[in-house]
């Protein structure tokens, strides 16, 4: 059966995030006038690299389960595409760090959080977020660059990996590609494969309106008239059974033939949806 | 009087991982004989600590260690007698933790607990028959008890099909607050045995095999009648590369009825 190979060690699995860097993420998200798209979306990333990393930490150690990118994507002031890589020492061609040194690079902050004292009662705890991607938003949306930047680093990946469960690659913008039609790149993408199965893409499409998001739709009629929501849903990968399964288990209306697509993405949809697609691979035993 | 063989044990980490992360664990205790009296009895323990959890490894030992050392009474267990038991396993488990050294991916993991499923076994005299005895066991999530008669699978217990395991099973925790339905959790049974039984424990990974291939047609207690320390890791290797057994830390613990 595909999308069930066991993830260790010696078959770690890959996650590759895309972070739209432009300058129209500066916009607010989902409605929220106090919440940026690029600060939304960079503590979505950190949010789940840390959920990531708490579950393959045991006790001291992390265990490398998973080799992890996050390449950005903008333009200089002339057009030109910069993708670049949220992880010191790696690069939009070669992104992947094993999850213990994702880890280990982590810029810790201290915060002071409310908690429930268990007892019906509040009270304030200190507690340790990791960050790794600050938000940045400036000028044009290469997305085709950036698919082809994981287009390649994602087939070496598998090079080294054929028998892994299948990179996932999951996409976080805002807006239409500025350098072309990415649907041939995100098909090459979803060719790609290792005997578990094909390379799964994932889009995120974040919204500044405040809208009910359409979470993974299965068909384009469930989408409002636009052509670009059409074209990145055909660009996203449907759900392999384990994940839909998984999805509708944790209450959320996916069902077979559900594509990892959400329009409109507020701040909940966006993390719920980076929960699922990082989460089916990595329940660990 | 019964005559017990010696024990056969074995275990294998998770592919890929080190011996020292191998966060299964298995005791056994027994006299020589059991039958004299009503005092000498015998104890098996398999625990399978979760690695989703923290110090998962610890909080398996410490149960299995705790299983054969401070005997439950398996005939009469109530809430309340699991739950003293459990006391000082989890002061134990919270004494091991270094808690001023965890790292910040640790910290939350550690805070919510340790979480290990677990299986116990205890074997004692018949009092009115001296050709028989009494078994008792209890578990908490898909740790699996086989009892074999004459070569047949008599009783699986708690799972009896290889469909029944999932990613949840049911755990015990080493944090209080996240036990208060263990009870509903506590499966029991009991029976009682002749010479020439055999007691098969094993955690998740190898009684799901167990039963698939039963319920396959193959011979699955001849297979593993014919392992020994020589053989078995090679064989785990074997089930797991052709996807007969899931690569997950492999216990396995055989008891004969002389």
């Amino acid at each position: 059966m595909p999308y069930a190979a066991d993830i260790s060690r010696n078959n770690p699995g890959c996650f590759l995030f895309l972070i739209d860097q432009s300058g129209s993420m500066i916009g607010a998200l989902g409605g929220q006038p106090g919440l940026r798209k690029d600060q939304g979306a960079a503590d979505a990333v950190n949010r789940i690299l840390d959920a990531v990393s708490q579950r393959c930490s045991q006790g001291m150690d992390v265990r490398d389960y998973f080799d992890i990118g996050v390449i950005t994507y903008t333009t200089d002031d002339l057009g030109g595409a910069e993708l670049g890589s949220a992880f010191p020492g790696t690069s939009a061609e070669q992104p992947f760090l094993s999850i213990s040194e994702v880890a280990e690079i982590a810029a810790v902050e201290d915060r002071t959080v409310k908690e429930s004292d268990g007892a019906g009662g509040i009270v304030e705890v200190s507690r340790k977020f990791p960050v790794w991607l600050e938000p940045v938003a400036a000028y044009g949306t290469p997305m085709c660059a950036a698919l082809e930047a994981a287009n390649l680093s994602v087939e070496n990946w598998i090079a080294d990996h054929s028998n892994s469960y299948p990179p996932m690659v999951i996409n976080i913008t805002d807006g239409a590609a500025s350098d072309g039609d990415p649907e041939p790149i995100a098909e090459q993408i979803k060719g790609l494969g290792t005997t578990d199965g094909n390379v799964l893409l994932y889009n995120a499409h974040l919204s500044g309106i405040a809208a009910t998001p359409v979470q993974f739709p299965s068909d384009e009629s469930e989408l409002p008239p636009d052509e670009y929501a059409k074209s990145m849903f055909r660009m996203s990968s449907v759900f392999p059974q384990p994940v839909w399964q998984l999805a509708a288990n944790m209450g959320m209306s996916a069902q077979e033939g559900s594509r990892g697509y959400v329009f409109n993405a507020d701040m909940v949809s966006l993390v719920q949806f980076l929960d699922i697609g990082t989460r089916a691979a990595s329940d660990l035993q | 009087m019964a005559v017990l063989q010696p024990p056969r044990k074995f275990w294998l980490p998770k592919a890929g991982n080190r011996s020292d992360e191998y966060e299964d664990a298995c005791r056994v205790v027994y006299p020589d004989r059991i039958g004299a009296s009503g005092e000498q009895m015998a104890w098996a323990v398999v625990a399978d600590g979760a690695s989703e959890s923290a110090f998962a490894r610890e909080w398996a030992k410490i149960l299995t260690d705790g299983f054969v050392s401070r005997h439950l009474d398996l005939a009469s267990l109530d809430k309340d007698a699991l739950v003293e038991w459990l006391k000082l396993a989890e002061d134990q488990w919270h004494e091991c933790v270094p808690w001023d050294r965890i790292p910040w991916h640790g910290e939350t993991k550690a805070r919510a607990g340790a979480f290990a499923a677990l299986l116990g076994l205890s074997i004692g005299a018949a009092l009115d028959d001296c050709e028989r005895l009494k078994w008792q066991a209890i578990a908490v999530g898909d740790c699996c008890l086989f009892v074999i008669h004459e070569d047949r699978l008599q009783q699986s217990f708690p799972l009896e099909s290889a469909d029944e395991f999932d990613n949840y099973p049911s755990l015990v925790s080493s944090n209080r607050s996240a036990s208060k339905g263990l009870w509903d959790a506590v499966r029991s049974t009991s029976g009682e045995c002749v010479s020439g039984d055999v007691f098969i424990l094993a955690s998740d990974a190898m009684a799901c095999w167990f039963l698939a291939r039963l319920e396959d047609g193959d011979e699955p207690v001849e297979m593993l009648m014919e392992l020994n320390e020589a053989n078995w890791a090679d064989w785990v290797d074997e089930q797991r590369e052709s996807g007969m057994m899931r690569n997950d830390d492999t216990t396995l613990l055989i008891i004969e009825i002389g």
